[in-house]
């Protein structure tokens, strides 16, 4: 076991941040830490690194435990949204300055600490930058600074709050398809964090899928796709259209039978006909088409209530049904789940 | 096109608007702060460059400049050291009381300076139980230079400080954080990153701070004394003789506080031109 959260509590003045968390990442995973802003997951790492301390609950790196150890003895590498490079220092001395502020006496030589320097600038593929200041390099170029100046130190376990958070898409997806290289090579074991279920999904081993200071459910991208353990995590990966009691037009395709119960229905369950063919369909008007790669996205109106509908249908099915925006058609849902 | 000949009319004021401003901000500037140097330098030098060297190289003047440099030099260090703690600790950690001190710093600034030295005189004169004590070990601190260190450190505190806090603010903790995240701590923390990112605000604070504690008259008047020789400062000494009726000799002596004063402003301008 690699790192071990056991019950951590922790409070701020007016918030209750984390309530209970219990966490175990096996050596060389690579887990997501997922939530929308201010579900805790960022004072979750901050705490693992040590940079915040816990109310309550205990830390363990390789089944020893942090709770007594300061940041400095713990060994993590942190890698901040903001990159936080040492401005005044060029690329070569923000990767060496790790190496430079050891103790004398484990303290590598010089010409060891050029050639870590050297091997790690390699790396993130910066040996060109390596005389620039941070100010003359782009976002993307500063994040791979930040990564290389954090593994130099050869920590135990690797730690990003929101990597790519501060950079544009492009850039952050070629970034993202990188750093899961990188992880497959070094095999270091690594906790991100993100509010992009994308990248989240795309780049983890594991997903912790947290709201409001709690753990909603732990799984692989696919388990957390295909298997939301509840109503938050449906509604937090991927489209849905929630469909209550009160939505009583779609009750007729899946029976709702608690009054509480919400149906979540992906958009690609939905399908669209030009003709109702009976009373399990039901008539929408179509109010704007999005045809984008794979697959076209497709927002009805339910005629009788007015609630907003998104579908999703192959370029294939867009193309034999024939629509326009302002047609009247007919849905029916195909999948739902009750929760 | 003729879009740029209108452009130009809306971007712009009409001439006489334009030249009215610019004569009005042009002679203020020469009524209130060009004439006044003007004179300054005018008395100092009428009756001839001779006696305005044994006016400034006079004892009691020599002694005023020592009493300056010393006040002045001492203020700082102790301001700076007080400043790099303050604003360390206001900006890098959360605590309680945060605020009270923040606007406690800014107290000197609210105060007038006469209040601040009678505030001294009154905790450290002969008359308070302070000053009983401290009279028994024969330590004298008012009527002496370390009340006038004392007076005007206090008056001088919060320009290094406030400098300080909005720079380090605004680049908040990260920079620390990554430092302590590598393994550094707090000593290296502080020269290798926190200092190199505010050296050229503290630069600035200290010059501001400089320039204040040698020009400063209120605070120190009311508790130096004025012991020729002994306990007069530069601006003092300069009211000493203009008191006295020996017009040239204080025109002399100021001018040195203005040949400062300029110093003071052209280093200033130097470091806000690299500091931003």
């Amino acid at each position: 076991m690699s790192i071990k959260i056991e019950n951590i509590t922790k409070r701020f003045a007016n918030y209750r941040a984390l309530r209970g968390i219990n966490l175990e990442v096996e050596k060389g995973e690579l887990v997501a830490l997922l939530g929308p802003s201010g579900c805790g997951k960022t004072t979750l790492l901050r705490i693992i690194a040590g940079l915040e301390i816990p109310d309550a609950g205990g830390i363990y790196l390789f089944n020893e435990s942090m709770n007594d150890k300061t940041v400095r003895e713990r060994n993590v590498g942190f890698v901040f949204q903001h990159y936080a490079l040492f401005k005044h220092m060029t690329v070569f001395e923000n990767i060496a300055f790790g190496l430079k502020v050891k103790p004398r006496k484990i303290r590598p030589r010089r010409d060891e600490i050029e050639d870590k320097v050297s091997s790690v600038i390699n790396l993130v593929q910066l040996e060109w930058a390596a005389k620039r200041y941070p100010s003359q390099l782009s976002g993307g170029e500063r994040q791979r600074v930040a990564l290389a100046r954090s593994l130099a130190i050869e920590p135990k376990v690797l730690l990003l709050d929101e990597p790519f958070g501060a950079l544009d898409a492009k850039v952050r997806r070629e970034l993202r398809r990188w750093l899961r290289h990188l992880h497959h090579e070094l095999n270091i074991t690594s906790i991100f964090v993100t509010h992009d279920q994308e990248e989240a999904l795309e780049v983890a081993d594991r997903v912790v899928v947290m709201n409001k200071g709690k753990i909603e459910q732990v799984g692989t991208p696919m388990e957390v796709y295909e298997k939301p353990a509840n109503a938050f995590v449906y509604n937090f990966i991927g489209n849905v259209n929630q469909f209550s009691s009160e939505d009583a037009f779609i009750c007729n395709s899946s029976v709702i039978d608690d009054s509480s119960g919400v149906e979540f229905v992906r958009p690609h369950n939905i399908k669209i006909v030009k003709e109702g063919f009976n009373s399990e369909f039901v008539p929408a008007v179509v109010t704007h088409i999005f045809k984008f790669g794979a697959s076209v996205r497709i927002e009805l109106k339910h005629i009788g209530s007015k609630k907003f509908i998104d579908a999703a249908i192959s370029n294939e099915e867009y193309d034999n049904l024939v629509i326009k925006v302002g047609d009247e058609v007919y849905f029916n849902i195909e999948e739902s789940r009750v929760f | 096109m003729s879009g740029k000949i209108k452009n130009k009319s809306i971007l712009s004021e009409p001439l006489i608007v334009r030249l009215t401003l610019i004569v009005l901000a042009i002679l203020f500037l020469i009524i209130f702060l060009g004439l006044p140097i003007a004179v300054i330098f005018k008395e100092a030098f009428e009756l001839g460059l001779n006696n305005y060297l044994t006016s400034i190289t006079d004892a009691e003047t020599v002694s005023s400049i020592e009493l300056t440099v010393i006040t002045t030099f001492v203020s700082l260090i102790l301001n700076l050291i007080f400043a790099l703690a303050a604003a360390w600790a206001i900006t890098k950690f959360d605590f309680r009381g945060k605020n009270f001190i923040l606007t406690l710093l800014d107290l000197p600034l609210t105060i007038s300076p006469v209040i601040s030295g009678m505030v001294f005189v009154l905790l450290l004169g002969s008359h308070s139980l302070l000053g009983q004590y401290l009279n028994q070990y024969d330590i004298k601190i008012i009527f002496a230079a370390p009340g006038i260190i004392l007076a005007t450190t206090f008056v001088t505190l919060p320009y290094i400080v406030r400098e300080l806090i909005p720079l380090m603010k605004e680049q908040g903790r990260q920079e620390e954080e990554a430092a302590l995240s590598l393994g550094a701590n707090g000593w290296q923390i502080f020269f290798k990153i926190t200092l190199p990112n505010i050296k050229w605000g503290l630069m600035y604070g200290l010059i501001l701070c400089n320039a204040r504690a040698i020009g400063e008259f209120g605070a120190v008047s009311v508790v130096s004394g004025h012991i020729r020789g002994l306990t007069n400062t530069i601006p003092l000494h300069i009211e000493i003789l203009y008191n006295e009726y020996n017009f040239s000799a204080a025109f002399a002596v100021a001018t040195l506080l203005t040949l400062l004063a300029m110093i003071t402003l052209f280093l200033k301008t130097l470091i806000s031109w690299k500091f931003k």
